[in-house]
């Protein structure tokens, strides 16, 4: 098929333009603050700005974890709600000399989990929408059945400390994300894993006929994001000294609405985590804003709906004109 | 080939069916009882009317993710306008708006060209947005207490009004989509799109109508329920979307599209809730659903594993047949 080119020489706005659309996260979480500030009274505050980060912070991890996926060209990971409860759970029902070992096992059921996605992703070949739904259902049945759906409660402070503490002003949850954020990129950049994950999302079969072990990748993918999950769990629940199972709601489409509201195609290939990080600011603005103008929750998932499909309307009109 | 291949997937649905059913009934006290089956059919009916449009949907080649938050949606609706303007406007409402997500899925997916899994994640959200902006978060209920009744009566045997939908719903798409032109259209679509645009085939508009139909029948189940409930809740259909697609895939569609039968789904539907009627029946714990639920999706759904299996059926004949394909009455 011949492309030809729709415009033929680029003026002088187009370098300006270029940097606007390869930037329009960035822009647009600049354009809401800048809102927000004008409009709503108690936004510009920098107690409320902690407090967004703070908030977010959950979901913000939650994000990393989904962003290794869609890099990955696997789109989505549906069973991050079931994770979330399980690492919650865990985190505040294993009893341990030290609060290592709680963590430790939240952390352990998460990567299980992932695990579980990636072998249905890779190995069955299962769609990962499906397999994520399939994984996350039988998760979510164990749960409750270890539970019985009653609310679980911490036995003892060491989570709660380190989640709930301040380093110099800064939440621990923060740092944490930010921690994580870093650690991703970091991992995306230098590492051939992360080179890897790159190549297999932009496309899986020339990716394999290279040689990269695109199976392999996936599964691991899939792994960190049950990891995420499960740190999301456990700040939660340190958070909050308890948890029920239904703690990780909404966690899945928040964090895929901000890794995608960051830049990162859902086609997967093009990528970085700190776009995700953007996308993650741009969510909590726009919550803190919800929150700050008195909307009911109940309308917050509509807004929210209606900004995903926006979002993919436009990624989709965006890819197409550079076809 | 395609004449052959939906009488398969009936045929192995049937079975799956009779297994259960027979499992059950040795292990189970008073298992082929009206009780029981009044209890059995009607969890089967939002499996089944889901399952069926969703078939259809995923006939043309595209998946409907959104028709559990459409089945909460239009539940959400029938409650909300039925205390106010009736009985029939309600329900006319509640499939409408169904039918309206349909071709916004439609002009997303189609028109657009958007991937169907993520178009119809995004109406899912939208869905589930209004669900809850309409009921303002909480259960809504409906006040004809008459109605409702009489749709659960028992008509014949174990089955209602309620009951008799599933059957209609399954069989009018299961004839839509085997006997009318545009059925045929959109398992063309979904078997070779290419191929079928170049036959003069408007996949765009079928796979509109696709999206339509399973967001039609999403929207019936969801009335139905709300009907036979008294009450629409904003936060159901996430399992009623896991048992449709198990069912869907245990009955033998595929997901690239063009092959799949709606009666193989409804079967399975029906096989799905008698397991887990069963189940109950033997006390165990409710949780275990979700799991039962989940990995029948995964079993169900795992090409590996069909192409495994197709590879333990014997080898096709190599060279002339001595019978057409569909002649299966004749003695070997």
């Amino acid at each position: 098929m011949a492309a030809v080119a729709e415009r033929v020489i680029p003026g002088r706005g187009a370098a300006v333009s270029t940097w606007a659309r390869a930037n329009i996260p960035l822009v647009l979480l600049v354009v809401l603050v800048v809102v927000g500030t004008l409009f709503i009274d108690e936004f510009p505050s920098s107690d409320n700005f902690v407090d967004i980060l703070q908030s977010q912070s959950f979901m913000g991890v939650a994000a990393v974890g989904m962003t290794f996926v869609v890099i990955a060209g696997r789109f989505v990971d549906l069973s991050m709600p079931a994770t979330i409860a399980v690492g919650a759970y865990l985190a505040l029902s294993v009893h341990g000399d030290l609060w290592g070992t709680a963590g430790a096992v939240a952390l352990l059921a998460g990567l299980t989990i992932g695990l579980f996605n990636g072998l249905g992703v890779a190995v069955l070949r299962i769609n990962p929408v499906i397999a994520t739904l399939g994984v996350g259902s039988i998760a979510s049945g164990l749960l409750l059945n270890k539970t019985g759906g009653a609310l679980s409660r911490s036995h003892s402070d060491g989570i709660a400390n380190l989640v709930s503490g301040r380093v110099a002003g800064v939440p621990n949850t923060v740092i944490i994300l930010l921690g994580l954020v870093a650690a991703g990129q970091l991992l995306l950049v230098y590492t051939r894993f992360g080179s890897y994950l790159r190549l297999t999302g932009a496309n899986d079969e020339a990716a394999a006929a290279a040689g990269v072990p695109t199976r392999l990748v996936t599964i691991v993918a899939f792994g960190f994001a049950g990891v995420a999950a499960a740190v999301t769990g456990i700040m939660i629940a340190g958070f909050a000294d308890q948890a029920d199972i239904a703690v990780g709601t909404g966690f899945e489409f928040d964090a895929l609405i901000a890794v995608v509201i960051g830049g990162t195609p859902l086609a997967g290939g093009r990528c970085s985590f700190a776009r995700t990080l953007v996308g993650v600011a741009i969510v909590g603005t726009m919550n803190n804003m919800m929150l700050l103008l008195g909307l009911p929750t109940s309308s917050q998932l509509l807004v929210k709906g209606l900004v995903f499909i926006a979002i993919v309307i436009t990624d989709r009109l965006f890819s197409r004109a550079e076809v | 080939m395609l004449k052959r291949l939906p009488a398969l997937a009936e045929a192995r649905s049937l079975l799956l069916l009779g297994v259960v059913w027979l499992y059950f009934d040795l292990s189970v006290d008073g298992w082929f009882t009206d009780a029981t089956f009044q209890g059995l059919l009607g969890r089967a009916v939002p499996i089944a009317i889901l399952g069926a449009g969703f078939t259809v949907c995923l006939l043309s080649g595209r998946i409907d993710l959104s028709v559990g938050a459409n089945f909460a949606l239009s539940g959400v609706i029938f409650a909300s306008v039925q205390p106010h303007r009736g009985l029939a406007v309600a329900i006319i409402a509640a499939v409408l708006a169904g039918t309206v997500v349909g071709a916004i899925n439609g002009g997303l997916v189609a028109g657009l060209g958007v991937d169907s899994f993520i178009a119809s994640l995004g109406t899912l959200l939208l869905c589930r947005g209004i669900a809850f902006v309409v009921s303002k978060g909480e259960p809504v209920n409906a006040t004809d207490l008459n109605a409702s009744l009489k749709f659960n009566e028992s008509l014949l045997g174990p089955v209602s009004y309620r009951i008799l939908v599933l059957f209609v719903v399954v069989a009018v798409c299961h004839v839509f989509i085997s006997r009318t032109r545009v059925g045929r259209d959109i398992v063309a679509t979904g078997g070779d799109e290419v191929a079928a645009r170049a036959n003069g085939v408007p996949t765009r508009k079928r796979i509109t109508v696709a999206f339509m139909v399973s967001g039609t029948t999403a929207a019936i189940a969801g009335a139905t329920s709300a009907l036979g409930l008294l009450s629409g809740s904003p936060i159901v259909g996430d399992q009623e979307l896991l048992a449709a697609v198990a069912a869907v895939f245990l009955g033998g569609a595929a997901l690239t599209g063009g092959r799949g039968s709606v009666l193989a789904t409804g079967l399975a539907a029906v096989a799905l809730a008698s397991l887990t009627t069963g189940m109950e029946l033997k006390n165990i714990d409710v949780s275990w659903q979700s799991v039962v639920i989940g990995g029948a999706v995964l079993i169900a759904s795992a090409p590996a594993l069909r192409d495994a299996a197709s590879r333990l059926r014997p080898a096709r004949r190599v060279g002339p047949r001595p019978r057409t394909e569909g002649e299966a009455d004749v003695p070997a």
